[in-house]
């Protein structure tokens, strides 16, 4: 099997290199988006992964990107991030599609047991297609 | 000749009248009647010799008077009758001797000597033409009136004794001499001169001289007689001119042009320096003229002719070359930088605006240049490159300049090779319509299809337009295209209709010539109507060019009455083009698609961030339905999704796909919005986000089925298509 891929969706620089740090360490490819828009505008060319997607973003938020993952049928586990003692919006995520949701700061560790979770839940499918180009159903 | 001679009384009564009377009076002396003078007088005469005759009775002075007596032939003739009293010793009057002179053929020779003077007076002086006596010196010894009149001399006193040569202009001095040395010698000369009026003007004499001959047979004096052939003149400069002139715009034409260009290849060759050929083609003149008329398209021809006159200097040449076609000849011009110059000015002073009858007109010229550099080409030559770089310019859009580049001369030729291209594929069919779908962004859902052309390559497959670009620019065969691609479409959504396929809708381009062709909406009516495709299954796409230029009254027209049968208008490339607020208004715009260029780089781009925002807001204010085109990547659906937009284009929910491809996709993306719809995501992932204010808007751009034709004949707006109701459609 490929390496696990890890996309990392935030606007705060130091909080992608960290994490980007972080996840290579831990032996995952990783590619960080500064922006949701950028994340969605590659998507069509990505490989299946984990996406760990930050709430609080100007432009597309959080919400945005997983709405739109879901719109795209993008199945693969999406991580939203929060600001801490935002737990109502990380359930919102939840009830939205999301995986699970970390409050910031976090454990690595539970960013880890995260992910391992995510990777073998069996979500990670296809690379993402147009709409138009998936086969009909009925 | 003998006199008559008579003699009368104290009392003045006629007593005696010799032979001489008896001859010129015809009575017989042996009649013994004595007849009185009186008697004999012309009545006329009577009165002024009674009253003559009465005072030499009174006084005793000597009578003599001027008077007619009657010929015996019964004419009256002039005679001078005299008489002289004798007196007595007294001194008292006892009788009057008196004669009878005739002098009727004196008086008639004064007479005829009197009236020939007048008529040669009266003839001197009603002839237009100027007559002047002149010594064998050349002097002026007469003139008539018409010659006074011309010098602005009131008598010809003042110019008695000047040399005639003083009155010429210095060209003709010459001439004149010669003439009067012919008339010297009894010849006759005749010559054409310029001359400069007394009003300052230009006029042209043609002068006679000849000798005045005495009785010796020698010429005493000179005759020349000037005739003005101004009018003759100007009337032979007239034809020329006319032959050489556009009449319409008083510019020279393309006779001159050929000539005159010769002339500045010979010049500049000779001076070593070139110049710069521009070749001028009103944008869109035949639309000025088809739909204002020719009078305003002559009033467009005068107006830009004037233009470029005062846009060029007097060493250049402007032509009309004929149509809307016009020419530039800049004088000295070797170089780009000034032909680019003189181009420049030109635009703009065609840019300024022009009015004709109260409308405003657009005076626009598409420009091509070549250069001359001596000894460099042809005239043919020449002329084919400016020819070139105009078909360049014209094909680079209105009030466009180029000169010519060799590349130009390949790009004429893919030009022409696309014009056989698509005459071709309408010859053998090969046009066919590809459709592209349109999705509702907030369900997912298939709204409709934009009908584009595609044409089949028989060797190379489906060819996108952009590969026969140049047939677009020839109206007939647009028209053509248009036609062709409307009646493959009708065809294939009925198919479709009775193959219970749910297309949504079916949107055409329309270009603006075909609007402007007056009957567009009737013929697309009635070719729904033959179809039964009802016209809620239809849209017509236009841009926003159609709102503007002359022939705005035919596409109001036409989208109204699309409108009100229920087929309804989207507005192309927003944005792009100059549409103006008002246009919405004005025109039944029911759907604004937002140009693909501003999704191009909306999260790099403010301003087209903003744009896009703008147009979504715009649509919603004005409930107007939104289509977003050109969208390839998720994060510009999702943006739009998030902004509210309602309806998406472009490759990321399909490319456009042959008809035999639709029903599949229908299926494909009716599936695809099911699964979506069971994991209702979206409409509550807007409302966190937006706050209320995009979400709900689920609303279709138009049902998505179009089972139940019957419905149909009720548009949009609730209203009965009047077409339907007249029975135009089943």
């Amino acid at each position: 099997m490929t390496k696990r891929t890890v996309y990392i969706v935030d606007d705060t620089e130091e909080v992608r290199t960290s994490l980007v740090f972080l996840l290579q360490g831990e032996g995952y490819a990783c590619r960080a988006f500064a922006s949701g828009s950028e994340f969605l505008t590659e998507l069509l060319g990505l490989d299946p992964g984990c996406v760990l997607l930050d709430f609080q973003m100007p432009g597309l938020t959080g919400l945005d990107v997983l709405s739109e993952l879901r719109w795209m049928e993008v199945e693969w586990p999406v991580v939203m991030m929060t600001g801490h003692g935002n737990i109502h919006v990380g359930m919102k995520a939840m009830s939205h599609g999301a995986f699970d949701f970390l409050e910031k700061p976090f454990e690595e560790e539970m960013l880890m047991q995260i992910f391992d979770r995510a990777f073998s839940s069996g979500k990670i499918g296809a690379r993402p297609q147009p709409p138009a180009a998936r086969p009909s159903e009925g | 000749m003998p006199q008559m001679v008579w003699s009368a009384g104290a009392d003045g009564r006629n007593d005696y009248f010799n032979r001489q009377w008896h001859d010129f009076t015809g009575f017989k002396r042996d009649t013994g009647k004595i007849l009185n003078v009186r008697e004999l007088l012309h009545p006329k005469d009577v009165d002024r010799v009674t009253a003559a005759w009465t005072h030499s009775l009174v006084t005793g002075e000597p009578f003599e008077i001027g008077c007619r007596l009657r010929h015996r032939s019964g004419e009256y003739w002039w005679t001078l009758t005299r008489a002289r009293p004798e007196r007595n010793a007294s001194g008292r009057i006892v009788r009057w001797f008196g004669t009878c002179t005739d002098v009727h053929r004196r008086v008639q020779q004064q007479r005829t000597v009197r009236e020939s003077d007048a008529l040669n007076r009266s003839i001197l002086d009603s002839t237009p033409d100027c007559i002047m006596m002149l010594s064998l010196e050349g002097d002026v010894v007469f003139m008539n009136h018409s010659g006074m009149r011309i010098l602005g001399m009131p008598t010809s006193k003042a110019l008695v004794g000047t040399p005639w040569a003083d009155l010429l202009p210095p060209s003709a001095v010459e001439e004149a001499q010669r003439a009067l040395g012919v008339a010297r010698k009894g010849g006759r000369a005749r010559f054409t001169a310029e001359v400069t009026t007394v009003e300052g003007g230009i006029a042209w004499w043609d002068i006679i001289a000849a000798p005045v001959v005495g009785d010796d047979g020698q010429p005493t004096s000179l005759v020349v007689i000037s005739r003005d052939i101004t009018h003759q003149k100007t009337s032979e400069e007239q034809a020329l001119w006319a032959a050489n002139h556009d009449v319409l715009t008083g510019l020279p034409n393309r006779a001159f042009f050929q000539l005159r260009l010769d002339q500045y290849m010979k010049h500049a060759d000779k001076a070593d320096s070139g110049f710069g050929l521009l070749l001028l083609d009103v944008d869109n003149f035949k639309r000025v003229n088809d739909t204002l008329g020719h009078d305003t398209g002559d009033a467009l021809l005068r107006t830009i002719a004037a233009r470029l006159k005062l846009a060029t200097r007097a060493e250049d040449l402007v032509v009309r070359l004929g149509g809307d076609e016009f020419a530039v000849v800049v004088a000295g011009a070797s170089d780009a930088e000034k032909i680019e110059a003189v181009t420049e000015s030109i635009l703009l002073k065609l840019r300024e605006p022009c009015s004709s009858t109260g409308r405003l007109l657009e005076c626009l010229a598409s420009i091509g240049a070549s250069i001359y550099r001596p000894g460099g080409m042809d005239k043919v030559e020449l002329l084919k490159q400016a020819d070139i770089a105009l078909y360049a310019a014209k094909d680079g859009g209105r009030a466009t300049f180029r000169i010519f580049e060799p590349a130009m001369r390949k790009e004429m030729q893919r030009r022409l090779s696309m014009l056989s291209v698509a005459r071709e594929a309408l010859r053998r069919n090969r046009i066919v319509p590809f459709y592209q779908p349109k999705i509702n962004l907030q369900t997912g859902r298939l709204a409709g299809f934009e009908a584009l052309l595609r044409w089949r390559h028989p060797g190379r497959g489906i060819q996108t337009p952009d590969t026969m670009a140049a047939a677009f620019q020839d109206t007939s065969i647009a028209q053509e295209i248009s036609d062709r691609m409307i009646a493959l479409v009708i065809k294939d959504v009925q198919d479709w209709i009775r193959a219970g396929v749910r297309f949504g809708h079916v949107a055409i381009n329309a270009a603006a010539a075909e609007m402007k062709r007056g009957d567009f909406a009737e013929r697309l009516l009635e070719r729904l109507a033959t179809a039964a495709v009802p016209t809620r299954c239809f849209q017509v796409e236009v841009t926003e060019t159609v709102f503007l230029g002359e022939g705005a009254d035919y596409v109001e027209h036409a989208l109204k009455t699309l409108s009100s049968a229920g087929v309804r208008i989207c507005l192309d490339d927003f944005g792009t083009g100059y549409a103006s607020l008002s246009h919405l208004k004005k025109f039944p715009v029911d759907i604004i698609k937002i140009d693909r260029s501003f999704l191009r780089d909306l999260h790099h781009h403010e301003d087209n961030d903003a744009i896009v925002r703008t147009v979504i807001n715009l649509g919603k204010s004005l409930s107007i339905k939104v289509v977003a085109e050109g969208i390839e990547t998720p994060a510009q659906s999702a943006y739009l999704r998030k902004h509210g937009c309602e309806y998406g284009q472009g490759f990321l929910f399909g490319a456009a796909v042959p008809r035999k491809d639709v029903p599949t996709l229908v299926a494909a993306m009716s599936a695809r919005a099911d699964r979506l719809k069971s994991t209702s995501l979206l409409a509550s992932s807007l409302k966190i986000e937006g706050g209320g204010e995009g979400s709900g808007i689920i609303a279709e751009m138009g049902p998505p089925l179009c089972l139940r034709p019957s419905t149909a004949a009720f548009s949009r707006r609730g209203k009965a298509a009047p077409l339907r109701r007249a029975g135009l459609s089943r």
